[in-house]
């Protein structure tokens, strides 16, 4: 039984209007559990449309979307909170830390939400930020802050990662990093985690690929053989 | 749970300081001045009511120019018990000179009363025998307990002396509700006229008991001063009472008469049985020819009763004033708190857009949406709760404090009872709450209508676009870079634009009106003694001479070496009563006998600046306020009273200019008319060489020292009267003048920071650009200025109008305002508005100048 799965889903914006847009149009997908998915495609394809579904971030217009046995397709705003809350970690382009609270501060406001959340400093452990702990986001740098980021999406033990272009506003080696912190909790937690990139090259470090155009699936492959990030050149 | 969400919240307060404490100010400061201006009107009247109460102030009082033997009382009292007279003080009464210490002060005198009309004790006793006195409180500086006085009391001007005791002891200091005015005292014809200062004696202290005033308590429901119900009722007896008492005098007149005829008759014929011979002979005789004269010249006895708002000076006075405080907070509160309502909107409603990817996030992380919002409901409710009590307390304890000391500083009473208004405290604490809490919450939850995916997007910075303006291109073409720029930012943030707009324009319009109100009153008294009132004094001549010995009078006057004119008059005081309330108005009137004109002591002109000629009318002339306040015009029938509550009328044939003072002008035919009796002179009215107080006491004191004057009163007294009134209204001018400074300051402050926060990135890029200091900071300047102008403006409009509608209220009912907004005060508002504009940029300008470019340009929102 696939952990994730999406039958002919559209989202479409002024539907039947002159300016219609289907970001997404038609999507047919499954995912397994513990897959490290990556969703490639070049800007305007319809991925971050995607990802937002995923997460319980936005509503679809048509079709079905069902993660870990659950149909959520048809689900209001409070429901959708309330997967998003338990189910959920995002990890997003620009961070978006609450600026008024330091790095600990920011991983505890998601720890709070849930019954059983990992441990806090384990987390900043985890992603190297222990000794940054008690600075705001004003203080760190950009790999700093996206690794907060990450953690606070961590901390719930959420069953699915969504990360929208990660490395986006990062160089080449803090990228690096951080891409090699989401394989190793995917396959050390055995948790979903799907990162959605314009980076062909990263392809690799995948174990299934879906490739988007134009709002559509162009590509939907499966890679038995991933390999690991700091192994990749680009 | 939540705590690190309320940590959050605890980090808004830490880290947007500035913005909770202009929210908090302005809420602050509407209801501080709502609050403040509601609660004076009603505290001063329970101040002053519970100091009546304290006093037993008596309801009305019965004046007699004759003293009231013990039949005469009986009658009276038997009237007043047939006539809801409940309790009655007899009060003897006279007046004296303390020549004890440097400068003599003129005392008045009267025999203290237990029942009624008490007086209070503040330090000491009263008086247990019969050469004590207790003295004004208001004098403890100047004389001590245990210490004798010096009284001399005169047998001048047909009052016995009967207080022969020339040292008085001083054994306590007390306060008394009959002097409730600090400087009007009263009148006297001792000295130089004006009491100085009160004692209270025994009764027995009197050799002769002759009261002369009868204190009367009617049997009321309710006994609450100001309060409507309670005046009209006091002012209901009185006038049923007027009749029956004027019976009385007439009667007692007769008495006087008969007697006097009696004696004369006892004369005469003793003289003609010394005399037989020559029977015809004997009435050429001096002393019956005295005798005769005494009797054609018998003054009639008159019994005039009052309520509180005739017979004392200060009561109703004091009520006016309260009243008038009760005005002002119809209309300026109001304007206040809406300006501050506008900004806090505005700040509050930009909180929330500020807040736009925090929601995102929160509920991105799975926070419900009361959890996301939490924070503005916490925010708002302490802004909110917070400037509501700081207002509210500040409004009571100072705004209240401070307005009843500039207004009450002329009256005896004591310090503000500070009452909290708990009914205005309620709306205007509520109105606050409601305007922090409801525009965040309103725009966060329609923020959270919006999927998640689209909040954590970096909102659209506001399109900008070509302008209307820019259609115009022969103008636009002209403009510099600059200016089209600053223009175009203008019409793109429409919401602030409207905002700053109106900010300003409440504010400009509270300055002019401040200005405006000391504009209209100030320049009236000035303006009318020197262009319209030109007589200094006016001297009351004793009923008892005959017209022989009144000219004789004017005569010796003349030749005085002060006096540069005379002229014999009929001066009266008569009352109109408004129709809306109980209270009584008094109009001076002035009668000129048929061939002299007043032209050299008062000109008389109407509106239209004509001049007046008494004798040429067909009727009375009227003063403008009076006519205006009575809704009579030319042609229409004044009614009114005499002293004695007859009624009189007469027919307006023109209004005259004047500003202080109710008062008609009448020739003898008209008076004849009226009064249904040949026009008789009972005054002098008196042009000094010079106008100033020094000679003028001399003068009074010399016409008081002729036995034909019965008294004088001067010019200048309604003069004084209104000066203390404005500068109450200076005082109270200058605290709304303050007010709207510290508005405008916040609201400029309020809206630029807005401004500057909102185009941290464009300032940044600016700044990268290459642009000076000055030059970023000017471009928004530019616009502020911009809008600063326009409010201005409008405000000049807007100041206009609010002065306008406050001078037909504001002003003492005597007094008619000049309807002026001087130049000056256009240029002063516009000065301060463009001050407080600059001092804000100034502000601005650190702020800006802080601005990390390169991290402002990083951000992406």
């Amino acid at each position: 039984m696939a952990y994730i799965e999406l039958k002919h889903v559209f989202k479409i914006y002024n539907r039947g209007q002159n300016n219609e847009i289907r970001a997404n149009n038609d999507l047919t997908f499954a995912l397994n559990a513990g897959e490290l998915t990556i969703i490639v495609g070049e800007s305007g394809a319809g991925k971050s449309t995607l990802l937002d579904i995923l997460g319980g971030m936005d509503t679809i217009t048509a079709g079905s979307v069902r993660i870990n046995n659950e149909d959520i397709s048809h689900y209001n705003y409070r429901q959708l909170t309330a997967f998003r809350r338990r189910a959920v970690g995002f990890v997003f382009q620009f961070y978006n830390l609450l600026p008024n609270l330091t790095a600990r501060e920011n991983v505890a406001l998601a720890a709070e939400l849930v019954s059983q959340p990992a441990a806090i400093d384990d987390i900043l452990q985890a992603v190297g930020l222990h000794t940054r702990q008690n600075n705001f986001p004003g203080e760190l740098s950009g790999g700093e802050q996206q690794r907060v980021a990450i953690a606070r999406a961590i901390v719930k033990n959420p069953a699915l990662l969504l990360c929208d272009e990660p490395t986006g506003a990062l160089d080449y080696h803090t990228g690096k990093k951080i891409l090699k912190l989401l394989q190793d909790f995917c396959h050390s937690q055995n948790k979903n985690v799907i990162i959605v990139t314009h980076n062909q090259m990263i392809k690799p470090m995948a174990d299934h690929i879906l490739e988007l155009a134009d709002g559509q699936i162009k590509k939907d492959e499966l890679n038995p053989t991933p390999t690991p990030v700091e192994q990749i050149e680009w | 749970m939540k705590k690190t969400l309320h940590k959050n919240i605890r980090r808004e307060f830490q880290f947007s300081f500035s913005r909770f404490l202009s929210v908090t100010l302005l809420l602050a400061l509407g209801v501080f001045v709502l609050v403040g201006l509601k609660s004076t009107g009603p505290d001063m009247r329970l101040t002053a009511n519970h100091y009546y109460q304290q006093h037993h102030l008596a309801d009305a009082q019965l004046t007699s120019n004759f003293p009231l033997s013990k039949t005469d009382r009986k009658q009276i009292k038997k009237q007043l018990q047939q006539h809801h007279g409940q309790r009655w003080a007899a009060v003897q009464q006279q007046d004296g000179l303390i020549t004890t210490g440097s400068t003599p002060k003129v005392i008045r005198i009267q025999n203290f009363t237990t029942n009624l009309a008490q007086v209070h004790l503040c330090q000491g006793h009263l008086p247990r025998q019969n050469n004590q006195l207790v003295l004004n409180v208001r004098d403890r500086h100047h004389y001590h307990l245990g210490q004798w006085l010096n009284i001399k009391f005169t047998s001048d001007h047909n009052v016995y002396n009967n207080l022969p005791k020339q040292r008085w002891q001083i054994v306590g200091f007390v306060t008394s509700s009959d002097y409730l005015d600090k400087s009007q005292l009263g009148v006297t014809p001792l000295h130089h006229g004006r009491v100085q200062t009160f004692g209270y004696v025994r009764r027995q202290a009197f050799v002769h008991w002759q009261p002369t005033i009868i204190k009367i308590n009617f049997k009321l429901q309710l006994r609450k001063a100001y309060n409507q119900s309670y005046e009209q009722q006091n002012q209901k007896y009185v006038d049923r009472l007027q009749p029956l008492v004027n019976r009385l005098a007439a009667a007692k007149t007769q008495r006087i008469r008969q007697h006097w005829q009696a004696i004369y008759q006892q004369q005469l014929q003793q003289m003609q049985s010394l005399n037989p011979n020559n029977p015809a002979a004997v009435f050429q005789a001096p002393q019956l020819l005295q005798l005769q004269q005494r009797i054609a010249h018998l003054p009639s006895v008159s019994y005039t009763i009052q309520t509180r708002n005739d017979y004392d000076y200060g009561y109703r006075t004091f009520g006016e004033e309260a009243q008038r405080i009760d005005i002002l907070s119809r209309v300026f509160p109001y304007v206040f708190f809406l300006v501050a309502l506008i900004v806090c909107f505005t700040t509050m409603s930009r909180m929330a857009s500020e807040k736009r990817t925090e929601l995102g996030v929160l509920t991105g992380l799975g926070y419900s949406k009361p959890a996301a919002v939490e924070v503005f409901l916490v925010y708002g409710f302490l802004s909110g709760l917070l400037g509501s009590i700081l207002g509210a307390y500040l409004g009571t304890k100072f705004l209240a404090v401070k307005i009843y000391q500039a207004y009450a500083a002329n009256y005896a009473l004591p310090a503000l009872w500070a009452r909290p208004a708990w009914k205005w405290i309620l709306i205007a604490g509520t109105i606050a709450l409601l305007v922090a809490i409801v525009p965040p919450l309103f725009v966060a939850f329609r923020e959270l209508q919006e999927n998640v995916a689209d909040l954590l997007q970096p909102l659209v910075p506001t399109k900008g676009g070509r302008i209307f303006l820019e259609k115009w291109t022969g103008f636009w073409q002209r403009l510099s870079f600059k200016y089209q720029i600053a223009l175009r930012n203008i019409f793109r943030y429409q919401m602030r634009m409207l905002m700053t707009i109106i900010g300003i324009f409440g504010c400009t319009a509270l300055l002019i009106t401040g200005f405006g109100i000391r504009d209209s009153l100030t320049g009236i008294v000035a303006t009318q003694y020197q262009k319209l009132i030109h007589y200094d004094a006016v001297a009351l001549l004793s009923p008892q001479i005959n017209s022989e010995q009144q000219l004789a009078y004017q005569k010796k006057v003349r030749q005085h070496h002060d006096v540069r004119q005379t002229q014999l008059i009929n001066y009266q005081t008569v009352y109109v009563r408004s129709p809306k309330n109980a209270v009584n108005q008094e109009v001076t009137a002035i009668a000129a006998p048929t061939y002299h004109q007043l032209n050299h002591f008062i000109t008389l002109k109407n509106p239209q600046q004509q001049p007046l000629n008494l004798h040429k009318l067909s009727g009375i002339v009227i003063t403008q306020k009076l006519a205006a306040a009575q809704h009579v015009a030319v042609g229409d029938q004044l009614k009114f009273q005499d002293q004695l509550g007859h009624h009189l009328h007469g027919r307006v044939a023109a209004i005259s200019q004047m500003y202080a003072g109710h008062f008609i002008f009448l020739a003898g035919t008209q008076y004849r008319k009226i009064w249904q009796q040949p026009l008789t002179a009972n005054a002098l009215m008196i042009k000094n060489r010079q106008r100033s107080s020094i000679p003028l006491d001399h003068l009074a004191t010399w016409l008081n020292h002729q036995s034909a004057t019965q008294g004088v009163i001067r010019s200048d007294t309604i003069k004084d009267a209104v000066n203390y009134i404005l500068d109450g209204l200076n005082n109270l001018i200058l605290i709304i003048i303050i007010c709207s400074s510290l508005l405008a300051l916040v609201v400029l402050y309020t809206l630029t920071n807005i401004n500057v926060d909102e185009r941290k990135r464009e300032l940044a890029t600016m700044k990268v650009l290459g642009f000076s200091q000055t030059e970023v900071v000017m471009s928004i300047f530019r616009e502020t200025l911009f809008l600063t102008g326009i409010g201005i403006l409008l405000g000049f409009a807007g100041g206009y109008g609010l002065h306008h509608y406050i001078m037909q209220t504001l002003p003492p009912q005597n007094v008619m305002v000049l309807l002026r907004l001087k130049p000056t005060n256009f240029l002063v508002s516009t000065l301060m508005t463009f001050l407080f504009a600059i001092i804000v940029m100034l502000i601005m300008a650190y702020k800006i100048q802080k601005v990390d470019m390169l991290a402002a340009l990083k951000e992406t929102d």
